[in-house]
């Protein structure tokens, strides 16, 4: 009994970890889908680039098995420089690929996603080769550092993970609430006509939600690299699955339901496989969605859109 | 190159187009048959046998995302379900060795089982929810066949299933390709056919219906979930199909097979060839199939090259290669016809009110989110009469109508039609009671033609169901040809002009001629009632004078008729009564000639007739001479193919108040929208303070100095009030100036600041209209926009709205407003324009143009009476 | 019924291009093929990959070598995407070209299953440089033969390794519900409960899992004496190590031959993977006299060496050696010349450090397992145990 209640301890834990990491890709699957109504499967591949450009900027870092500068520096500017290239990204795909599709049937932008996503996974095959790239995150923080608070183990590296999530989180949560920007996003959202009619420039309000969740996403790919330590171009797909998951759960469309959804997400995992078995964990996480959705069809924090007649 | 490569498609296309339709077919069929012996090994052989088994997959995905429009995304569970219900008991795993033509249907009945499991629970939401639950559910499927080998081995696990039996018939082994090309042909032709039989069938109408627009598709007695079920159950079996033709072709199945991967591709396959085209699937496997086979060797290009492909795809080909085309119906255009002359003479005798009462509606209330929309209305409908509902907009008439038709549930009371109750009932149900509806916005089915989507009124009467669809016995062949000719009848009321255009797209149709077939598309419904939802608005002079004709021989021949309607002319001229609602409660009954005299209806929704209060302001503008603030010079714009804007030129000087009238869908909206350059002038001059801006975008017109208060107040619902506020001063790059906007709409309204930090949906409907406009004057524009500043306000709010309008003009904005209130809007305007059908039909000082007869009967329509 | 008749214009287009796409390759006299089959796209593009650049290695230092009089070998390319039912395809594109005498692969044992049949029936050489699952050459295909151990020839070596050397009593086991891993680890909990152990315990992964925290919590509990990964993957091995040790958890850990590669266990792990074990088909290949020019030159061209590299250019050396000794007759290889000789191949030396001998039923003959243990920055060799068969 005791073995029981440590283990639920230390899967609390987990699950905060791994859901944080969903919940900032699942941002930009719900905002994306809450400006333009779009899902963005492009997304993940996003989120994989970003691991991918924050390994690089480690590499430049690098002499041998030394470390050229202070991991204060080294790891911000990580998580900066793929934010940043994930950000132009994520715009010029919008810009690319849905943009021109705004008005076509509504599977054209869908196929559209799924092909930049190939397009993206190959691409970094071809130029990075298809084999797995390591983050040397033992040379920024020792493994060995660590916490325990009762039964629970917490590395460094996970209060990392868990708290640039949050940190970003609360960040975009006041951007979208209180900038001017945000409220413009807020707007376009909800009437994209009528924002128009206030003077916002749609288009750019879309680049900027695009910019934004790739932002995100590519701050989660760091984030990720730095935990589990081994990145791959095949990563993404996966993780976006989840992230989507984790968008739907908390009511796509809606921030702050992205994030709870990620988190819940994130914890369901972890218990289930604790509880039941590891391989059955994605059963258990859709089947947690299918069940919820039948309950609560737009998900625990989206509005129910009646029909209008 | 691009353009050469087109000639030469165009060349290429008319010369096919010229040979009949026969020859062609039977080329196919030859080259299908002959094609194995045509490849020179058995590599293309097995090409073509993917090729064809894609077919059967793509088809039966097309079912459920091309015809019934819903976005599946489990479709690879059931095809795992097909391959495995056959692999089980066809191989040495389980020792058991059953027929493959046992196992066929069985593995199309087990799949399609699993469809109706996944689409039970799922069909209830909406599109990309529905698209991730049946993912769910596809993910779920994969796993537990890669998982059920512990603890008691079923599925053999990640190991998959081997030594499959190959299929056999009449003790003929099939093996190698070629016997399986054969093999999977013929299922391919069987479900291809199948696509061709069911698109144009009762089962293939109520799809498409739902498909194009689900509300519409449930007043023609439609069940939705049901017929997205059976989507869902005939997708699936097809994909059962394949699953079984996989197994025994490849005598082996292994859970990734059927991967998000394979899903995938399949929904490249039929995007790309054209959902919704019973020959999408075949183009877009041919394509994609021969294109993965001919990249093989690259490997990892072969995925870039792919991925480009598609990418350029969707930008310059996003409907797919192959549209879908409308039916071509082949009815008999001059038997209807004369059957509808007969028809006619046959009512030259007119049927009439009668005293039997066909409708009791007693106390209906309904509320959303505690506003009443609708408090405790009653009233009777007899046999054979017009009743029509007025009142002002808002007022309830159309939550009536949901309310009677199923489409809302009430809070309380009851209706009673024909002896039936219709409280509780769903949509679908209450049509069968005989009661039929059309909707104030058009709701038609724009991916139908015109005869096809009059033919979905036929549903609740025939009685066609899967099988007869499929295989089409005579009795369904003619019972079709039967509402065929009933449905052209329909079409044929509204004269031979409408009827000849049965084969094209509805979409394609005018404004009025959409109204038309969505009133066709009721009548066969066969109705006794009919709701009509303000069947007029958007209709010219012409076109009203004709509807108002066609309704009052529809009751001449027997209907009975509910209309609601704003247009007095066609109210006035043929209701037998009237009712007029008021904010939601009745608030007046009675003949015409009652209702015109009836001190409180002429206030709440005629107008009161108030002094106009001069405008001495309007001396001292003196137009002549002087430069227009805003001026447009002959412009023209359109929505698609229809022009809706058709030369229109108007003066806006600098301090007056300008009203344009006009009714529903003239134009009125759409010209601010012009202005503003919302929508785009396709001919024309726009010229706004010296500045040309036709060619100028949204921000940057607002930029220089126009604001909008846009029709039906768009107010952001999800934010606060002063958070509309703050989004009304975007384009202001001073926060300091922003507060003070604020704090001075909070002086002009202090409703608003008692309610800052509110969400704006909650505020009433005139709060909403005061905030619309307090955002609007955020920017201190020098032009206010207003789109129906009085919609849907009871009439004190309409008054304070334009006393504030007349006001914020006192002030020194120049207003341009829109507005179908004629009466108050010109007592305090300067100048009006009165618009129809995207036409400015008068214009002038506004004292002169309330005093104009002629405005008053075109516009206000007077009764002849 | 009506037919869209631009539908047949872009058809006939459509077909033209494809029999142009697919026909083409028309065979020349002099040119010799072997088909490469294996997932060089997809998830598991990566052991594909490495693969693929092995064999082409090998072909290119063959015909450099002019063993082969007569004619030029060349590498016929198939990507399976590691599904089944693209191997098939793969497979009958390879029999339908007859210059193509073997095939090296399909990488996958499900890949392998489905390409048997038809290869069977067109007498192709099938060499498969890591189809490991025991069934494979249990159905009596004489084209089927393997360069890597069975799953049932590590797990005896690995189960004696445990209970002798390591003396651990309790076993956690983590296999990735694949054909290899599940199969791998079935295979050594029968092995070990034969030899006494009792208390194993079983956990399954998914192959694209990275956060092993929650399982890692369970072995934390259950304080295992050894943990046994049986995973192809040695990404995920090193990831799962790292965890490990980043949560405190002190226990050996021993893995099957797909953990054992230096580059991503031993460098992936960051110093955690110190004093893992693994089994292993042949020595280090470094320390292979044989394999140094091989090494020399693939790392120079490739980067890094992998597992998957050395056996398939082990596969690809056995399957030319072949084709050299049946010869050019007529300006043509004979498929089946070809596949007797593979299946004769007897102590062939390569850069595997055994010498390939086929069993009638195309397993390797006598192949000798080792265990391997990471030191520093490599794998040492602890010992070797003799396979019976």
């Amino acid at each position: 009994m005791d073995d029981l209640f440590a283990q639920l301890q230390q899967q609390l834990v987990n699950g905060l970890t791994l859901g944080s990491v969903y919940a900032l890709i699942a941002l930009g699957y719900s905002m994306v889908y809450g400006t333009l109504e779009m899902l963005n499967f492009a997304h993940g591949e996003v989120f994989m680039i970003g691991a991918f450009m924050g390994w690089g900027v480690l590499g430049l870092f690098l002499h041998g098995t030394a470390l050229l500068a202070s991991p204060i520096i080294v790891i911000p500017l990580m998580i900066i420089i793929a934010m940043a290239g994930t950000s132009a990204l994520g715009v010029g795909i919008e810009w690319f690929a849905y943009r021109p599709l705004r008005n076509a049937p509504r599977l054209a932008p869908l196929i559209s996603a799924l092909a930049v996503s190939i397009f993206l996974q190959n691409f970094v095959v071809l130029t990075m080769s298809a084999r797995a790239k390591v983050y040397a995150t033992q040379l920024l923080i020792p493994m060995t550092w660590q916490i325990t608070i009762g039964d629970a183990t917490i590395s460094f590296i996970r209060i990392l993970v868990v708290g640039v999530s949050i940190v970003l989180m609360i960040g975009l949560d006041y951007f979208i609430r209180h900038s001017k920007m945000g409220r413009a996003m807020r707007a376009t959202a909800q009437d994209r006509e009528a924002a128009s009619f206030m003077g916002i420039s749609v288009d750019k309000v879309i680049s900027m939600t695009f910019l934004i969740g790739s932002a995100l996403a590519g701050a989660g790919g760091v984030l990720v690299g730095l935990y589990y330590t081994q990145i791959d171009f095949y990563m993404g797909f996966a993780a976006g699955m989840k992230a989507f998951t984790a968008a739907v759960l908390g009511g796509i469309g809606n921030i702050r339901g992205a994030m709870l959804g990620g988190l819940l997400l994130g914890l369901v995992e972890s218990l289930g496989v604790a509880f039941i078995s590891p391989v059955y964990k994605d059963v258990i996480a859709f089947s947690m969605l299918i069940i919820l959705l039948i309950f609560k069809p737009s998900g625990l924090l989206g509005e129910q859109v009646p029909v209008k007649v | 190159m691009l353009s050469a490569l087109k000639t030469s498609y165009d060349r290429a296309a008319g010369a096919v187009a010229k040979i009949d339709n026969r020859i062609l077919w039977a080329a196919l069929a030859v080259v299908f048959l002959a094609f194995p012996f045509g490849a020179s090994n058995a590599y293309i052989v097995r090409i073509g046998g993917t090729i064809l088994l894609y077919v059967v997959l793509g088809t039966g995905l097309n079912f459920v995302v091309g015809l019934a429009g819903v976005l599946d995304m489990g479709y690879t569970a059931f095809y795992a379900m097909g391959a495995y219900s056959y692999a089980l008991l066809a191989s040495p795993l389980h020792h058991m060795h059953v027929s493959f033509w046992i196992l066929m249907p069985f593995a199309m009945f087990v799949a399609a089982f699993t469809g109706l499991i996944i689409g039970a629970p799922s069909l209830r939401l909406r599109g990309d929810y529905l698209a991730i639950t049946t993912m769910g559910f596809a993910q779920i499927t994969r796993l537990l066949l890669l998982n059920l080998d512990k603890p008691v081995n079923i599925t053999n696990g990640p190991n998959g299933i081997v030594k499959v039996d190959p299929a056999k018939i009449f003790g003929y082994v099939f093996d190698g390709s070629t016997a399986y090309y054969y093999l999977i042909g013929f299922f391919a032709i069987v479900v291809v056919a199948a696509t061709y039989r069911l698109r144009f069938s009762r089962i293939g109408r109520a799809w498409g219906a739902i498909r194009d627009d689900e509300v519409a598709a449930t007043c023609m007695g439609i069940n939705p979930s049901l017929y997205k079920l059976l989507a869902f159950a005939v997708g699936a079996s097809a994909a059962g199909i394949a699953g079984v033709l996989f197994a025994a072709w490849q005598e082996s199945v292994f859970p990734e097979v059927f991967s998000m991967n394979e899903l995938i591709n399949i929904y490249c396959m039929i995007v790309l060839g054209g959902t919704g085209n019973p020959l999408g699937p075949l183009l877009g496997s041919l394509l994609l199939v021969t294109l993965g086979e001919a990249l093989r060797e690259y490997s990892i290009y072969r995925m870039i090259i792919y991925s480009v492909i598609l990418l350029l795809m969707m930008r310059y080909r996003p409907q797919g290669l192959l549209v879908s085309k409308p039916r071509k119906s082949e009815v008999d255009v001059e038997a209807v016809l004369a059957e509808e002359e007969r028809e006619k003479e046959k009512h030259s005798r007119k049927l009439g009110p009668t005293k039997e009462v066909l409708l009791t509606v007693k106390d209906l209330t309904k509320a959303f989110g505690g506003i009443k929309a609708v408090t405790g209305v009653s009233f009777e409908v007899r046999k054979g009469e017009i009743l029509s509902i007025i009142g002002p907009n808002g007022a309830g008439k159309t939550t009536l109508f949901n309310l009677i038709t199923g489409m809302h549930r009430p809070d309380s009371g009851s209706a009673i039609f024909d002896g039936h109750e219709l409280v509780g009932k769903k949509a679908y149900q209450v049509v069968k009671f005989g009661l039929a509806r059309t909707f104030q916005n058009i709701r038609v089915f724009p991916q139908m033609s015109v005869l096809d989507n009059v033919m979905t009124g036929l549903h609740p009467r025939l009685k066609i169901m899967l099988g007869g669809a499929i295989f089409q016995p005579p009795w369904v062949k003619k019972a079709e040809a039967e509402g065929e000719r009933e449905a052209a009848r329909h079409l044929a009321f509204f004269g031979p002009g409408l009827l000849s255009r049965k084969n094209d797209f509805v979409s394609t149709l005018n404004y009025a001629d959409r109204r038309r077939v969505e009133v066709a598309r009721a009548l066969t419904l066969g109705p006794k009632m009919l709701l009509l939802d303000e069947p007029a608005a958007g209709m010219n002079m012409g076109e009203i004078a004709q509807i108002t004709r066609h309704i009052s021989e529809l009751r001449d021949r027997g209907y009975t008729i509910v209309l609601v309607e704003h247009q007095m002319s066609v109210v006035m001229n043929i209701s037998d009564r009237i009712v007029v609602m008021n904010k939601g409660e009745k608030l007046a009954e009675g003949s015409p000639a009652e209702i015109q005299g009836n001190r409180a209806v002429v206030e709440a929704y005629l107008g009161t007739k108030r002094e106009v209060e001069p405008i001495s302001a309007w001396e001292t503008i003196d137009a002549e001479g002087k430069k227009p603030l805003l001026s447009l010079k002959g412009v023209n714009a359109q929505y698609g193919q229809i022009r809706v804007l058709n030369d229109i030129s108007l003066d806006v000087f600098r301090g007056e108040t300008v009203c344009l009238l006009g009714a529903n869908a003239a134009g009125k909206s759409t010209t601010i929208k012009t202005i503003i350059g919302n929508v785009k002038a396709t001919h024309g001059e726009i010229e706004f303070d010296g500045k040309r801006i036709e060619g100028k975008t949204t921000p940057e017109i607002i930029n220089s100095g126009i604001a909008i208060v846009p029709e039906g107040r768009r107010i952001f619902s999800r934010l606060t009030v002063e958070e509309n506020l703050e989004v009304g001063g975007f384009i202001t790059p001073d926060p300091a100036k922003i507060r003070r906007g604020i704090e001075r709409a909070y002086e002009q309204f202090p409703i608003l600041k008692e309610r800052r930090q509110q969400k704006a949906g909650t505020l009433s409907g005139g709060e909403q209209q005061m905030l619309a406009i307090a955002r609007a004057l955020m920017t201190e524009p020098i032009l206010l926009c207003l789109d129906e500043p009085s919609m849907g306000l009871s009439p004190i709010l309409v008054e304070q709205v334009f006393a504030i309008i007349r006001e914020i003009n006192k002030a020194g904005t120049t207003v341009f407003m829109v507005e179908q209130n004629a009466t108050q809007a010109l007592a305090i305007a300067h100048r009006g324009y009165v618009i129809q059908t995207g036409s400015i039909v008068m214009g002038d000082r506004a004292d002169k143009l309330l005093a104009n007869e002629d405005m008053k009967r075109a516009y206000l329509g007077e009764t002849s009476a | 019924m009506r037919l869209n008749k631009s539908l047949l214009v872009i058809l006939g287009i459509a077909m033209i291009l494809s029999l142009a796409l697919v026909g083409c390759g028309a065979p020349k006299e002099t040119v010799v093929r072997i088909g490469a089959a294996g997932p060089f796209t997809g998830s598991l593009s990566k052991i594909g990959l490495d693969s693929l650049n092995a064999i082409k290695m090998a072909v290119d230092e063959f015909n450099a070598s002019g063993k082969l009089k007569g004619a030029k070998v060349e590498v016929a390319v198939g990507d399976d995407g590691a599904d089944p039912a693209k191997a098939a395809a793969v497979a009958e594109k390879f029999a339908s070209d007859t210059t193509l005498v073997g095939v090296i692969g399909p990488m996958t044992s499900s890949g392998v299953v489905a390409a048997l049949p038809i290869l069977e029936k067109n007498s192709i050489a099938l060499i498969t440089q890591s189809g490991t699952n025991p069934s494979l050459t249990e159905q009596g295909y004489k084209v089927m033969h393997r360069v890597c151990p069975r799953d049932d020839d590590q797990a005896p070596a690995a189960a004696s390794f445990i209970v002798n050397d390591i003396k651990a009593k309790s076993v956690y086991m983590i296999d990735d519900k694949g054909t290899y891993g599940q199969g791998l680890a079935d295979e050594v909990e029968k092995n070990l409960k034969a030899l006494g152990v009792t208390k194993i315990t079983r956990a399954q992964i998914t192959s694209d899992d990275k956060d092993f925290s929650a399982i890692l919590t369970k072995i934390k509990a259950s304080k295992p004496e050894l943990l046994y990964l049986a995973i192809p993957s040695p990404a995920q091995a090193a990831t799962i190590i790292k965890q490990l040790v980043g949560m405190g958890i002190k226990t050996s850990i021993m893995g099957g031959d797909g953990i054992r590669e230096k580059d991503e266990l031993i460098m992936g792990a960051g110093g955690a993977a110190e004093g893992v074990y693994a089994t292993s088909i042949g020595p280090i290949i470094e320390s292979v006299p044989q394999a140094k020019s091989f090494i020399e030159n693939f790392t120079k061209k490739y980067g890094a060496i992998s597992m998957y590299s050395g056996q398939s250019y082990e596969a690809a050396s056995v399957l030319l050696a072949a084709i050299a000794k049946a010869g050019v007759t007529n300006g043509k290889v004979d498929r089946k010349a070809v596949n007797d000789a593979v299946s004769a191949t007897k102590d062939f030396q390569g850069v595997l450090g055994v010498p390939i001998t086929f069993t009638p039923k195309g397993d390797l003959q006598g192949s000798a397992i080792f265990v391997v243990q990471v030191k520093g920055n490599d794998f040492v060799q602890l010992k070797a145990v003799q396979v019976v068969k």
